[in-house]
């Protein structure tokens, strides 16, 4: 019993272990394979970033550069690629133009139609870049307006963001719509491309997207406003800052100090100072700062004097944010009798004197 | 006399035999380990750090640093996570009980002066002493307390933190600058599901027999706790392993009462109860790794404080998560308890049986066949699953050094591996049996985990 045992036992691991070692054996050819060819890339990489960089600077010898896409195909797109957010206007159109004359664009847009997900991320990466000049997009057709609904997001992201590098307004709100729809993530990766489009999406999609009654797609659409840090020629933000969504109140309320500055605006903030619910008396405090509301100087040191303590800390720095008189009141309130109001307010206001070189 | 010879080689039977097939699941794990390493490295997404460094709507961190000394590796450790390449990162440097010398330490190195910042009272805590921020443009809050433990140490550096994430790296992990870029990004992938995310990987093989021995622990852990667990959404956190968190969901939990691996249980816990969709992600890049042991002294502690930590959380499990938390550790109970206890007896009982004539050598041979060729097995496996996974992980001349480490791995230290797994275990019994355990302030109840079912 024990021999057969034994053998079936021994067969079993022995089976593993001759699995394992031809496995091995595979994986240590592929691995010796993959080296000599990084080291290889590792080499070239930088000659044919030196060849792109000469036609760059106006060489038309375009020879070394296709001898190199004979031998590293892959080099020299990932060479173009490189390029990317360091080039722009003339220089980014002739770097395109080399990638369709050298017949690469075309092959992307093969590649794009790819089964394999790797294959397909890459190609959506590089016609992402090339696309911003126009004989390419004629070639790459609708691929990336298709690809805006593609179910890997790694492929719509790319798509998305070339849209907002060289798509009309219509293609640009639509990724507005996806940075708004879709996650976190992707809303961070287009808000930052989409910045530059903030006057003229201001215009017509965003005032659309805030009348929704959705306060899954209000926030998010106020988030990325925020996040544009910048001055924005919008209107409609009163009804938001009086919307019964605390979440959209507080969005409404850091965006505040981007919007034209309006009376019925300030008075909202100036109420919201005295909200009973900490983070918004917070956000208000902070927005109440930023917009240097002479007004809320009351209601700021009231909030030093008696909110919470984060809440007591944001409005002294709004306070030292408005000299002389919020630094007056700093003063007062650092000789009051209240010894945590006195704390925050003496470090908010010689943190802001040290700011000014006081 | 003759009962016992028919009994022991029956024994010794049984036992090869339930040996050989523990380890022959957990072959099953390692390759399921590896088909989801495989899946993940096809449909991870490109690294967006640059732009999520800029950005100001990734959330932000406090990252917590619970010093033991004020020796200059902990002061190191700590400029190590200022140093992190961040948007918006705050360090939370918490104390435990520091004397005058060591405070003062402290305040000569990061330039720190009294702060009037709340420390909030979420979570149970020894009394704060002082609240300390820096005169230098640096984000970081010194958090002085009663002397209270590392559970919680670790509560009152969640107390403090004002970010609604919280980031956890411990002083003997090895993490790059951008470790925090790296992990939020799965967090951001699906914010309100995520709740925590694991970054780890094996780390680097190094030169050396103890070091090699290391890897190769790591690497079977990470294959199976981090990998093959996080297919069913039951990740485990492993030594090394580099971890944000939200705020509130600790908060929510009730803090932490051990180590890491306690608290990721408790989440699971508490969401399996609510019966929401959750989500602990496990990002499986080197974005934090445990150091190689230098020496065996080095790898011994290495094993003991991670079997420490098993065993505390096994033997906590059902206050820690109620009837979740045999579903989370009954796989690593078999294999860092049952196995090298019954490993050890059947040594004992196979020696004991040949040198009195009840095993013949077939069944010695079936004995070593089912512990020590099953041991080289599976870490060869793992060395290659994991080259499987990710070819450009190593070069080859290290994994063929790694894959041959498995021999001698097998051949003695295993053994003493096992020696020091049940003492491991034993040990932490002990702790917890006399109450004197760091746990014991603010342990969530049994209770708590059943009203979230209701």
């Amino acid at each position: 019993m024990t021999r057969i045992e034994l053998s079936v036992a021994a067969l079993l691991l022995g089976g593993y272990a001759l699995f394992l070692v031809a496995i091995f054996g595979a994986v240590w050819v592929r691995a010796s394979k993959r080296q000599r060819e990084a080291a290889e890339a590792e080499s070239v990489a930088p000659q044919v970033r030196e060849a792109l960089v000469e036609y760059l600077a106006g060489s038309n010898l375009q020879t070394r550069i296709r001898e190199f896409v004979a031998s590293h195909r892959s080099a020299v797109a990932d060479g173009i690629l490189s390029f990317q957010g360091t080039v722009a206007g003339s220089a980014r159109d002739r770097m395109c133009d080399l990638a369709l004359d050298l017949n690469l664009v075309h092959e992307w847009c093969k590649d794009a139609q790819s089964r394999d997900p790797v294959a397909r991320r890459t190609a959506y990466a590089r016609l992402a870049f090339v696309c911003a000049y126009e004989p390419c997009r004629r070639v790459a057709g609708d691929l990336l307006a298709e690809a805006l609904h593609d179910d890997d997001r790694e492929v719509r992201l790319p798509a998305a963001r070339a849209l907002v590098q060289a798509g009309n307004i219509q293609e640009i709100g639509q990724v507005f719509q996806i940075a708004v729809s879709q996650s976190m993530l992707i809303r961070i990766l287009l808000t930052e491309d989409l910045r530059r489009h903030a006057p003229e999406l201001c215009e017509s999609v965003v005032p659309e997207a805030l009348k929704s009654r959705d306060s899954r797609e209000l926030v998010p659409a106020l988030q990325i406003l925020v996040a544009w840090e910048r001055a924005l020629p919008l209107s409609g933000v009163l009804e938001l800052l009086q919307h019964r969504d605390r979440e959209v109140r507080i969005e409404a309320l850091r965006l505040a100090p981007l919007v034209p500055p309006a009376k019925e605006i300030q008075s909202a903030v100036l109420r919201d100072l005295t909200d009973p619910d900490p983070e918004l008396s917070t956000v208000a405090a902070l927005s109440a700062g930023r917009m240097r509301l002479q007004e809320a100087m009351a209601s700021l040191a009231r909030c030093v004097r008696t909110g919470t303590a984060e809440l007591a800390r944001i409005a002294a720095a709004a306070l030292a944010e408005m000299p002389p008189r919020g630094w007056q009141t700093l003063q007062e309130l650092a000789g009051g009798p209240n010894p945590t109001a006195a704390a925050i307010s003496s470090q908010a206001l010689a943190r802001a004197r040290q700011k000014a070189g006081v | 006399m003759e009962i016992a010879a028919v009994a022991v080689p029956i024994l010794v039977q049984i036992a090869a035999l339930a040996l050989f097939f523990m380890g022959a699941g957990m072959f099953v794990v390692l390759l399921k380990g590896c088909f989801v390493l495989r899946r993940m490295a096809r449909s991870t997404p490109r690294d967006y750090k640059e732009v999520l460094l800029k950005s100001p709507m990734v959330p932000a961190v406090s990252t917590i640093a619970i010093p033991r000394d004020a020796s200059e590796e902990s002061r190191q450790f700590t400029r190590r996570l200022l140093d992190l390449h961040f948007g918006r990162n705050e360090v939370v440097i918490v104390l435990d009980g520091p004397n005058e010398t060591e405070l003062e330490t402290w305040i000569r190195e990061l330039r720190l002066t009294a702060s009037s910042r709340p420390v909030a009272e979420d979570l149970p805590m020894a009394p704060v002493r002082g609240v300390y921020e820096s005169r230098d443009p640096i984000r970081v809050v010194v958090v002085d307390k009663e002397s209270g433990g590392v559970a919680d140490s670790w509560n009152a550096g969640v107390n403090a933190a004002s970010s609604p994430v919280v980031g956890i790296l411990e002083p003997e992990n090895e993490f790059e600058p951008m470790v925090l870029l790296r992990l939020i990004q799965p967090m951001l992938e699906s914010y309100e599901d995520t709740i925590a995310v694991c970054g780890v990987a094996p780390p680097p093989p190094a030169e050396g027999m103890a070091a090699q021995f290391g890897a190769l622990e790591s690497l079977r852990a990470w294959l199976t706790r981090c990998a093959a667990y996080s297919e069913r959404n039951m990740l485990l956190p492993i030594p090394g392993c580099g971890v944000l968190v939200r705020r509130d969901a600790v908060i929510h939990a009730g803090g932490f009462t051990g180590g890491k691996l306690e608290l990721f249980m408790r989440l699971h816990a508490l969401a399996l109860a609510a019966k929401k969709p959750y989500r602990i992600a496990f990002l499986p890049q080197p974005v934090s790794y445990r150091r190689v042991p230098d020496n065996f002294t080095d790898l011994r502690r290495m094993v003991m404080r991670d079997q420490r930590e098993i065993a505390a959380a096994y033997h906590n499990r059902s206050f820690i998560a109620g009837p979740w938390g045999w579903q989370a550790l009954r796989e690593l109970y078999c294999a860092r308890s049952v196995r090298p206890k019954l490993e050890m007896a059947l040594y004992l009982l196979a020696v004991f049986g040949l040198v009195a004539g009840w095993v013949d050598v077939y069944l010695a041979l079936l004995v070593l066949l089912s512990t020590v060729a099953m041991g080289m097995v599976l870490s060869m496996g793992a060395v290659v699953l994991r080259e499987v996974v990710d070819p450009n992980s190593a070069d080859p001349k290290r994994m063929a050094a790694m894959f041959f480490a498995a021999i001698p791995e097998n051949f003695g230290y295993r053994q003493l591996r096992n020696l020091w797994l049940i003492a491991g275990f034993r040990g932490q019994a002990g702790r917890e049996r006399k109450g004197s355990g760091k746990t014991a302030q603010g342990r969530p109840s049994e209770a708590a985990v059943s009203s979230q079912k209701k």
